[in-house]
């Protein structure tokens, strides 16, 4: 597990051939540690993906702080999720699984083994990556992130790429293994839905970088998308997120609803 | 594909699957079998016309299928086949190793870095564009009659095929997969071998494949100006003999194997890149 403090954190991407430069976030500050799945949630262009690649170390920033370490004070060990599965093609499912452990112990290759059978793929062990559909890639992808037994599991929009039933399906079972390991978790998204359901807690950007709202989500788990208090929930942050519109004229060019062409 | 996960499929829908599936098979079968047909129709019309134009010619100008056969089958049995076959290999790997020791390390650094590129693009342009003709002449001229002479044009002829795919197999090099294996902290030793070389392999296979078909005539060319064995060799002294049945016995012979040659090269490929989902498609 690990802990994370952001403060007064700014981004700023300097203008080029003319252009002003763009700032991305602005001031952000809070605080995240132990056992929460947090969720960065906002309209595209808010500065959730630049976030989650400060926090992961390949991007810089501009001013403020940002401290991150394990339960030890050490640097925490990160785990990974990309929008799409990104698996070595030419390597089977748990060879893609052991190329990011630091040892080949039987030990981490059970372990390996025992996230791929949570992620429902125990028999598919020996395929190679395009032999799988999309979400089975997906669920590799999130078992690899898993196996490295992070302090801190950064997620980027890991279902943005599939179809709504696969999309539900990993939901589910993501939620299962996270109930199971209880990692740190740092998550973003675009729905709203999906953080309500998954999250302890949402941290809502707005355009240019602010964070706009910070929203405690204390419903027990498993949650589930036909629960009615889940659906409560959802309309509830979904209704915050609109009224984001109101305060910030810029979200019209962002938000997918509004705006002139 | 069949190779693919199935899904659970309710009992009728796989049932009439299943069906489906053996219908297909049949109508593909049968399929192969007129094909095959066709191939034998077009190899029985090619002896007979090669038969029906050594009958117009004198005998010793255009001899038949038939005794040009018993011819490939004494060279077989007489064991120079063997022989003079395993000269012109070896040559032709040891100049395969040659272009592969400089084309790779080439090929490399013109992949990776614009003024590699830059320094290397000309120079592998132009030797790709001699004619291998030249490079025989040119290597006998220089080395006489040696072993280095048709090694070295060997070499020249594929050095750069080779080195122009290796460029283009690290350019095409997955951005993402190394950023992938940055974010879990991977070394620069283990992208190398994980990420960089996998994806250069097929361009090296499929240059190699493509010199190859020219390699092994650049030898056997060079082998008939100035060899002393090889089948290039062996193919000229039928010539000062002129025994026009030895020829095309040597000829027939070197066909069927580089035929060979190319198939055992598919095969490898394909045991080698089995995770490319075209190469499990038997394509």
């Amino acid at each position: 597990m690990a802990r994370l403090t952001v403060d007064d954190l700014c981004k700023t991407f300097p203008g080029s051939g003319g252009r002003p430069p763009n700032r991305v976030l602005d001031n952000v500050s809070f605080d995240m540690q132990g056992q929460v799945f947090v969720s960065l949630v906002g309209p595209s262009g808010c500065g959730k993906s630049t976030l989650l690649n400060i926090v992961s170390g390949v991007e810089t920033y501009t001013s403020g702080q940002l401290d991150l370490t394990n339960d030890e004070g050490r640097p925490a060990r990160l785990g990974y999720v990309f929008q799409d599965p990104r698996l070595l093609p030419w390597r089977t499912v748990v060879q893609n699984m052991l190329y990011v452990q630091d040892d080949n112990s039987s030990q981490t290759r059970d372990r390996a083994l025992r996230y791929l059978d949570m992620v429902g793929l125990a028999n598919n062990t020996d395929y190679f990556p395009t032999q799988l559909s999309g979400g089975m890639q997906q669920r590799v992808g999130i078992a690899r992130a898993f196996s490295v037994e992070p302090d801190l599991l950064l997620m980027d929009e890991p279902f943005s790429h599939l179809d709504a039933i696969t999309a539900r399906g990993l939901r589910e079972n993501l939620q299962e293994i996270w109930i199971e390991s209880r990692k740190t978790v740092l998550f973003v998204t675009h729905d709203v839905m999906e953080a309500v359901q998954l999250s302890d807690r949402i941290i809502m950007l707005q355009p240019g970088g602010r964070i706009f709202d910070d929203i405690t989500i204390d419903l027990p788990r498993p949650r589930h998308q036909s629960d009615p208090k889940v659906a409560t929930m959802q309309a509830e942050v979904l209704g915050r997120l609109e009224s984001m519109t109101g305060v910030n004229d810029d979200v019209s060019q962002a938000a997918p609803t509004g705006g002139a062409p | 594909m069949s190779t693919g996960v199935t899904d659970q499929f309710p009992g009728g829908a796989l049932a009439a699957w299943e069906q489906g599936e053996a219908q297909g098979r049949r109508a593909l079968r049968q399929r192969q079998a007129r094909i095959l047909m066709f191939v034998l129709l077009g190899w029985l019309t090619m002896l007979l016309v090669w038969q029906w134009g050594s009958a117009q010619l004198p005998g010793r100008v255009l001899p038949g299928p038939w005794p040009v056969a018993q011819e490939m089958w004494e060279i077989v049995a007489s064991g120079r086949f063997v022989r003079h076959f395993l000269t012109s290999v070896t040559r032709t790997f040891m100049g395969f190793g040659v272009a592969a020791l400089v084309g790779v390390p080439v090929g490399y650094a013109m992949g990776r870095s614009r003024y590699w590129r830059a320094f290397f693009h000309d120079g592998v342009t132009i030797s790709g564009t001699v004619p291998a003709l030249t490079y025989a002449v040119m290597s006998l001229i220089i080395f006489g009659i040696s072993t280095i002479g048709p090694v070295l044009a060997v070499a020249l002829v594929s050095t750069p095929y080779v080195a122009l795919n290796v460029a283009e197999g690290v350019r095409g090099v997955d951005r993402d997969l190394i950023k992938m294996s940055e974010a879990f902290g991977r070394s620069r030793r283990e992208i190398r071998r994980h990420v960089l070389i996998p994806t250069i392999v097929p361009f090296v296979y499929a240059a190699v494949r493509l010199s190859f078909a020219v390699a092994w005539k650049v030898e056997a060319l060079t082998e008939v100006f100035g060899g002393r064995n090889g089948v290039g060799f062996e193919i000229r002294r039928e010539y000062q003999l002129f025994n026009v049945t030895g020829l095309l016995a040597w000829m027939f012979l070197f066909i069927a194997f580089m035929l060979v040659i190319e198939r055992l090269l598919a095969v490898s490929e394909r045991r080698l890149l089995a995770w490319r989902p075209q190469e499990r498609a038997g394509i």
